[in-house]
């Protein structure tokens, strides 16, 4: 169903498919976690964690500054799982392990936004688990901070320190976005092309409130965890495709 | 409770850049330019702008928008001062070029500070951002250099005689503008000095740039960047009143000395007793 040619119609505007962010800034995190307790979370979907080291899964927790974009001005936050390609076995021995990696995908488990625009684009076109929130960031000091918060009560917290700036990579990588909305799995394809990247190991501190997505992050232990590493995105452009259903 | 931000040069540039910032933060952001096409873009799918054609040179129809939209807690003055050809000298300026930056930086501002500033006065907060940009190709010519220092002289006077009411005044050194001595004329660093007219800012180094409208930020600082300095300065109330994007030390340390003593007395004279 992935057609170059597609559009949609959200609230009376036609939005056209590939959807391209001109410009946005991402503080990001990257923690392991218990692939059992990760694979839980994400049953729903139908996919499996990915495994880097045995036992362990990558929860990975981002805000983003949509500044420029085909949906408009907003805020998200972001709660993914690397995820294995759906039909692939899982590697085994540390050299499969390290190749699987290159094929990993993200799984999409929760998107809380800020605007009602990008929350309808979202659910409607990809099925991204998109909800409305507050969510107010600091993107412009040194440390980068987020919450998102509902009605006033806070569900989650992440404050990024900085990193060291990393060599500009050349081209654009091209990844995989998984999200599973309404019982339905869909495969979204994804290319990031970031500048002013700084990254460090640890660097990163969840504070966790009374949201049922807090009570997961909370069970794979996210508010102990010291980050594997973190990272900020000065400056990223991407493009999302159509999204196509998968099936298990 | 939603706050609402007054930006002014929404529809291109600095502004533009700064209003989808503050709409992306869940403002009411109330986007004014004589640009609707450009304020059409920028509101482009953002239910929370609200975008008025407004020639902010005009008082009342500053004050016009005021009066509609109610006190506002955050003005982003960022329309442009229109001047001449930034490639020539200022004795090859066309007749009348100097008053047209004038009326575009200086009097604009003006027009900006006395419709928003009272409200902010009345509910004893607000901040005030003032930084015109260059008009054409994103660079400076003496005479709208000079209305941008005039911009810059108002806002330390402004914030002197306002200070502890509750109101934040910041003025934004922007790149390139340099109250010029002799010594800093701009040589092989003038490239640098431009100030993107678009939000994007990857471009390579700028080189050859003609006299059409500068893209992006040719060469020059990207508009998220100044926006960065402003979001930092404001996150320390207590801070100094100048920005400085891409810290340029020199010339911030001479604005710095300008509302001070004789400068700030001229200006005092100039705009008279109300």
């Amino acid at each position: 169903m992935t057609s170059t040619a597609e559009a949609h119609a959200i609230q009376g505007e036609r939005v056209v498919l590939p959807v391209r962010i001109r410009d946005a800034a991402v503080a990001s995190a990257m923690f392991a976690v218990p692939a059992a307790a990760a694979q839980a979370v994400i049953a729903y979907s139908g996919l499996d964690v990915a495994e880097p080291l045995p036992g362990r899964a990558i929860c990975s927790l981002a805000f983003v500054r949509y500044a420029d974009g085909d949906l408009g001005p907003y805020h998200e936050f972001a709660v993914a799982f690397l995820v294995r390609p759906p039909g692939t076995p899982p590697p085994s021995g540390p050299l499969g392990r390290l190749r699987g990696l290159s094929g990993v995908g993200a799984f999409i488990h929760w998107l809380p936004v800020n605007q009602e625009f990008t929350l309808e684009a979202g659910r409607t076109i990809w099925g991204f688990p998109k909800e409305l929130a507050d969510i107010p960031m600091d993107l412009a000091g040194r440390v980068k901070r987020c919450a998102v918060r509902f009605g006033g009560r806070t569900a989650v917290e992440l404050s990024v320190r900085p990193g060291v700036p990393l060599p500009g990579g050349a081209g654009a990588p091209k990844v995989d976005a998984y999200s599973c909305l309404d019982g339905v799995t869909r495969r979204t394809p994804w290319t990031v092309s970031p500048s002013e990247v700084r990254s460090r190991p640890g660097g990163a501190q969840v504070v966790l409130g009374d949201h049922p997505v807090a009570e997961e992050l909370r069970s794979l232990g996210l508010d102990r965890a010291r980050a594997l590493s973190s990272s900020t995105i000065g400056h990223l452009s991407m493009q999302f495709e159509g999204a196509e259903e998968v099936r298990g | 409770m939603r706050r609402t931000a007054l930006v002014t040069g929404a529809g291109d540039g600095l502004g533009a850049a700064a209003a989808r910032r503050l709409a992306a933060a869940a403002w009411d952001v109330v986007a004014v330019d004589t640009d609707e096409a450009g304020l059409a873009a920028t509101a482009l799918r953002s239910p929370n702008t609200h975008v008025r054609v407004c020639d902010v040179t005009d008082a009342k129809a500053v004050a016009d928008v005021l009066a509609m939209t109610g006190p506002v807690h955050r003005v982003v003055h960022a329309a442009p001062i229109v001047s001449g050809d930034p490639a020539l000298p200022a004795l090859e300026q066309p007749p009348g070029e100097a008053d047209e930056a004038m009326r575009t930086g200086f009097t604009a501002a003006v027009n900006v500070v006395r419709a928003a500033l009272p409200g902010m006065l009345d509910q004893g907060a607000g901040e005030l951002i003032l930084c015109p940009p260059p008009g054409r190709a994103g660079r400076w010519t003496a005479a709208s250099g000079a209305a941008a220092a005039a911009v810059l002289a108002y806002a330390g006077a402004v914030a002197d005689e306002y200070a502890g009411r509750g109101v934040i005044v910041r003025r934004v050194l922007l790149p390139g503008l340099t109250l010029m001595t002799a010594s800093e004329a701009p040589s092989k660093d003038e490239e640098r000095s431009a100030i993107g007219r678009s939000s994007e800012g990857e471009t390579p180094s700028g080189s050859g740039r003609s006299s059409e409208g500068a893209r992006a930020s040719e060469g020059g600082v990207p508009v998220r960047l100044v926006l960065d300095a402003i979001d930092r300065s404001l996150a320390r109330a207590a801070g100094a009143v100048d920005v400085v994007p891409g810290g340029r030390p020199v010339p911030a340390a001479l604005v710095r000395r300008i509302p001070a003593g004789p400068a700030r007395r001229v200006l005092a004279r100039m705009s008279g007793p109300r």
